[in-house]
């Protein structure tokens, strides 16, 4: 009977299998020296409906992880339990036990029939809630190769309509022989209308005062604790909206307008005071800002861009390091050293100090990551969000105008 | 017991009774080339399922290479160039995005559709079905071969789609539209259009030659010959120059040679349903079938049934990328700012998430057509090591029929996020939550086939209980997808990634090994060395936990599969190290192969000569068939008296009971509740 089936020695093949998978998690730490724990498990979650989503997750991971475990500790037990050994000749001679089968059959069905009740919940609360549907502020993202375009609702809090593009048929166009068409069509929207706003403005009359861009790639801005509606729609290919930090994902189809709710319930922009912020730090900088007010107040508009001293600058890349730099450039300085910047970096801090002006808020955005296969530049596809103070972004649809009329609802309402 | 006639008459009839006449007047063309033997198809099958893993390996490692370095440069790490390639590409640089976009479309299409799909239905199903249900072939021995040779000019042309301008297929395995029905500027026609035509040509060739061979009958061999070579080159010449309107870029490669390999597939399932259904030998009931044959017919039936689907999606799909209609392209479409600049068609009208239900209609069920045979192995292996009856052989074959029945109407948790109705998220998600059910009834059956048994330890017993061990993590891992709400956060990350290999590595790769190692002294008369089979398994079974285990984590986090350069994302840059490990896993993993190419090859040649049952099992295989079997099987009809696995019977001295050794109460000892 021992004749085909080989012998093995078991001590070396346990203790090789035991030295590799010793030596494997010393090789990782080795070569990883930024371990640390807590990027083994779901990134801190930041909005309102994320909490249940991960505490299913964590249901879920207790509940596989003691089946994977019984059932890996049987597997093993049984392995070296029920090794051949010349003393039993034979193996328990047994074709299955009908009771034993209904309670693996039941029990299993009933945990998931649990889990299906329990997703089923939080699903339709991420996706279907109705509570806040009249207070939500509308976002729409346009997934574009290979950027993000950004409408921001107007005071009216809605956007308008987007992606409605001319076509052969129309009057305009009918008349002009294909080729000729086709050509006045793409010029029409890669110079003039790329979003594809609808060509009569009445047809439109949420889309008046929308704040949208022809170049791509603007951040998403949001306000702290507000209901959100992200409108998502795609101009070519399949796009995927993902805040990781938010349990947001959706596909962005072209033909089509998803929408998401959530509530971020972290804010990017701190209130930092002006002796620890850094030069690279971004900076928002809007009419609250001490020193950047129009009309001069505290004397000067250290914030502003001298070279744009009429306008205020809701520039959302600004940084002390840029300001410092125009400041130079202002000053005829070509191409200062790194040293000549932080001295002006320095210098700059304490004008602003002077001034008044002793915190500013600085933020660190979130990402916006692109999750669907959507072409060669597929991972430059990276967006940014932002989540500023209500009253932030009060200042930042109205462009730092003071909200001259109520508008029909409103934003500022708090802070 | 019926037989189906075989269509060129004389050659086949009555094959039962003369088996000795055939084998010895067969010419070598006949015997091992345009055969309708299905050991030597079977065969046939693995080598160039074995071939394409290869490839599907390859690229494999093209992929982690790129995760391990990325283009950072802008970030002063240094990277890292692939040997070779890089040279001869890139000019020394690291990998471009759309050959990485390239390299994982094609690392998976290749090895689901050309290297895992032929090896556990084509090898499997042409090699064990008529041997382990005593039949003396194929029911349709002719299409057997056909759908064989057929299959060939699908590989051809999935081949040749790496010699396009713009490269193969790199909208993923998936290939959604639009990003499918873009064409890149620039990506028409062939690099090297005479190695193309030459390929196709060969395989188109082959395919017609294997027709001719059969039908052309003049009478004179060589008459026949010259007649056959002439038509086929003909008719090959004709093909290929139609095939290259159609298939005029990669992706147009890719619609068609799987809508070509998804005919190959019909004709070898439809062969197998028949010959389970009709061609069984006396005593072989359904239910006494051993349970690699039961998995193998209710793939059949997957297959059967889904596959056309797959035909339909790609179908519409390759005329989309044709310009010549619209199926998945809505209104106000644009590419690159522009609406498409193509006379005489305008897109308009079609949705893009038709094609995403129709692909997942087959796709789903294909990944229970790539599982189901090797839980079928796995069962039969264990049981003969563990030389134990298997524990439930009824609810086991009522899982599977459950997994497959389950398996059609789950297709839409691949589409939680993709934007359709949230509601059906909801009916799909409690489906698929319930598929896991008879998955956990196999796996509770397996751990009972092992319970009180008397365990021998062999290389395909190692690589089964790996399989059971890896399927149960795959498994697990695939309930957080099903949960609608824990979807939100893991889709399309590599948390899928980690599960879609812990089931198709840990579960079908290791199954195709195991089966390899089991059946080899049957298929080649010669005993493969056990304990390099071992450290084998040990090598594989180690680094693919090393490499897969930690997708998980970096999954949690969202990590984007299909991503080039992930360090572009803050959120990610720290997961190098990580990947780093990963690929330098994943690269030992390749060379751990080494040792089963060794081992095969080898042992071809040196290997002890098997018995014709070295492993002491009791299906007709190894009872009833002679090693190696002959043309025709077995030198007598069987006749079975019980099931296959009647292993530590109490009604005889030995720990085994062949199905063909008739023992007083052995059928009633199986039916009892015990």
């Amino acid at each position: 009977m021992n004749g085909p089936f080989p012998r093995i020695r078991k001590g070396p093949t346990i203790g090789a299998a035991l030295a590799v998978l010793g030596a494997a998690p010393a090789a990782f730490a080795q070569v990883n020296k930024r371990f640390e724990w807590s990027d083994w498990w779901l990134p801190p979650n930041y909005s309102a409906h994320g909490g249940a989503i991960d505490a299913l997750f964590i249901t879920i991971f207790w509940i596989t992880l003691i089946v994977l475990v019984i059932v890996q500790a049987s597997l093993i037990i049984f392995l070296i339990r029920y090794r051949h050994s010349a003393k039993r000749a034979k193996g328990h001679f047994i074709h299955g036990n009908t009771r034993v089968e209904m309670a693996w059959t039941l029990a299993p069905s009933v945990i998931l029939a649990v889990l299906a009740l329990a997703s089923k919940g939080v699903w339709h609360n991420y996706r279907y809630n109705e509570s806040e549907k009249d207070e939500r502020t509308q976002i729409m993202v346009i997934g574009e190769q290979f950027k993000w375009n950004v409408v921001f609702a107007g005071p009216d809090g809605k956007v308008g309509k987007y992606l409605q593009f001319p076509k052969l048929s129309d009057p305009k166009f009918r008349t002009l022989d294909s080729r000729r068409a086709r050509q006045k069509i793409n010029d029409y929207i890669s110079d003039e209308n790329p979003l594809g706003k609808p060509a009569n403005e009445k047809d439109d009359p949420y889309g008046l005062d929308d704040d949208w861009d022809k170049v791509p790639g603007r951040p998403v801005v949001i306000p702290y604790d507000r209901p959100i509606d992200v409108v998502l729609g795609s101009k070519d290919v399949l796009h995927d909206f993902f805040l990781p930090n938010f349990r947001v994902k959706l596909d962005a189809v072209p033909g089509m307008l998803g929408h998401i709710y959530f509530r971020a319930k972290k804010q990017s922009t701190v209130d930092t005071p002006i002796d620890n912020v850094a030069l690279d730090v971004r900076l928002w900088i809007d009419r609250d800002t001490p020193g950047a007010k129009p009309g001069g107040e505290n004397g000067a508009y250290l914030l502003a861009d001298p070279r744009n001293a009429n306008g205020l600058p809701i520039n959302t890349s600004q940084t002390l390091e840029r300001l410092a730099r125009a400041r130079l450039e202002a000053q005829n300085v070509a191409n200062p050293s790194a040293q000549q910047v932080e001295e002006a970096g320095k210098q700059l801090k304490a004008d602003l100090k002077a001034a008044g002006v002793s915190h500013i808020f600085t933020y660190v955005p979130f990402e916006v990551v692109c999750e669907e296969l959507c072409g060669q530049g597929h991972a430059t596809m990276r967006g940014e969000l932002i989540v500023v103070s209500p009253r932030q972004y009060t200042n930042f649809i109205y462009k730092n105008e003071p909200p001259a009329t109520q508008p029909a609802r409103t934003i500022a309402s708090s802070n | 017991m019926t037989a189906i006639p075989h269509p060129l008459g004389a050659a086949h009839d009555d094959v039962h009774d003369h088996v000795h006449e055939h084998g010895h007047d067969i010419p070598f063309v006949g015997k091992y080339l345009f055969s309708t033997d299905h050991k030597v198809i079977g065969i046939q099958f693995l080598f160039i399922g074995l071939l394409f893993m290869v490839l599907g390996g390859l690229l494999a490692m093209l992929v982690r290479w790129q995760l391990a370095w990325p283009d950072n440069s802008e970030r002063g790490l240094v990277g890292r160039a692939v040997p070779i390639l890089s040279n001869w590409l890139w000019g020394g640089k690291s990998m471009p995005a759309d050959f990485y976009y390239m390299a994982f479309s094609m690392h998976a299409s290749v090895m689901i559709f050309f290297a895992i799909i032929p090896l556990v239905v084509g090898f499997l199903g042409n090699y064990l079905i008529p041997l382990q249900i005593g039949a003396p072939d194929m029911a349709i021995p002719f299409l057997n071969g056909f759908a064989f040779w057929s299959s060939v000019p699908a590989g051809a042309l999935m081949l040749t789609s790496f010699m396009m301008h713009g490269g193969a297929a790199a909208a993923g395995w998936t290939s959604y539209p639009p990003l499918s029905s873009i064409i890149p500027p620039g990506a028409e026609g062939s690099t090297w259009p005479l190695a193309a035509y030459m390929l196709n040509f060969v395989a188109w060739f082959a395919c017609f030659a294997y027709v001719g061979y059969y039908y052309i009958r003049l009478g004179n061999r060589y008459v026949d010959g010259v007649i056959n070579i002439a038509i086929s080159a003909v008719l090959a010449h004709l093909f290929v120059s139609f095939v290259s309107r159609a298939a005029f870029d990669g992706q147009s490669c890719w619609f068609l040679s799987l809508i070509l390999l998804g005919f190959t597939s019909l004709m070898g399932v439809v062969n197998y349903l028949t010959t389970i259904i009709k061609m069984r030998c006396p005593g072989m009931t359904m239910f006494r079938m051993p349970l690699t044959t039961w998995a193998l017919f209710i793939t059949s039936i997957l297959v059967l049934l889904s596959t056309p689907v797959l035909a339909s999606a790609l179908t519409l799909n390759l005329l989309d990328h044709n310009r010549l209609t619209s199926f998945f392209l809505p209104y106000n479409w644009t590419v690159s700012k522009q609406i498409p600049l193509v006379e005489n068609w305008a897109p308009g009208g079609g949705f893009p998430l038709l094609h995403q239900h129709l692909f997942w209609f087959y796709s789903h069920p294909a990944v229970y057509i790539m599982i189901l045979p090797t839980m079928g192995v796995a069962s039969d292996i264990i049981a003969c090591f563990a030389r134990k009856p298997v524990f439930g052989y009824r609810p086991m074959v009522y899982a599977l029929a459950g997994i497959a029945f389950l398996g059609f109407i789950v297709w839409a948790h691949h589409m939680f996020q993709s934007g359709m109705n949230p509601t059906l998220g909801t009916t799909f998600a409690v489906s698929t939550m319930f598929i896991a059910v008879p998955s956990a009834i196999k796996v509770f059956n397996w751990l009972g086939t092992l319970w009180r048994g008397n365990i021998r330890f062999t290389a395909a017993f190692l690589f089964a209980i790996g399989f059971v061990s890896m399927f149960v993590i795959g498994g697990l891992s695939g309930i957080f997808m099903a949960s609608t709400a824990v979807d939100v956060h893991i889709h399309d990350t590599y948390f899928i990634v980690a599960h879609i290999h812990y089931v198709l590595f840990g579960g079908s790769i290791m199954g195709v090994l195991m089966s390899i190692y089991f059946w080899y002294p049957k298929m080649f008369g010669r005993m493969m060395n056990d304990k390099l089979g071992i450290t084998h398994f040990i090598l594989t079974f180690t680094l693919m936990n090393l490499i897969f285990f930690p997708m998980h984590m970096t999954g949690m986090n969202g990590m984007p599969r299909r991503v080039h350069d992930y360090t572009q994302y803050d959120i990610y840059a720290k997961f190098l190290p990580l990947n780093r490990f990963m690929t330098y896993c994943a690269l030992m993993l390749g060379l751990s192969q080494i040792l089963i190419i060794v081992n095969f090859i080898g042992s071809l040649f040196w290997g002890k000569k098997a018995p014709q049952n070295p492993w002491k099992a009791n299906s007709l295989e190894w009872v009833a068939a002679p090693t190696t079997p002959p043309h025709g099987n077995f030198e007598k009809l069987p006749v079975v008296h019980h099931g296959p696995y009647e292993y530590s019977s109490p009604l005889v001295a030995e720990d085994w009971l062949p199905q063909t050794q008739y023992v007083e109460g052995a059928e009633k000892l199986a039916h009892l509740g015990h």
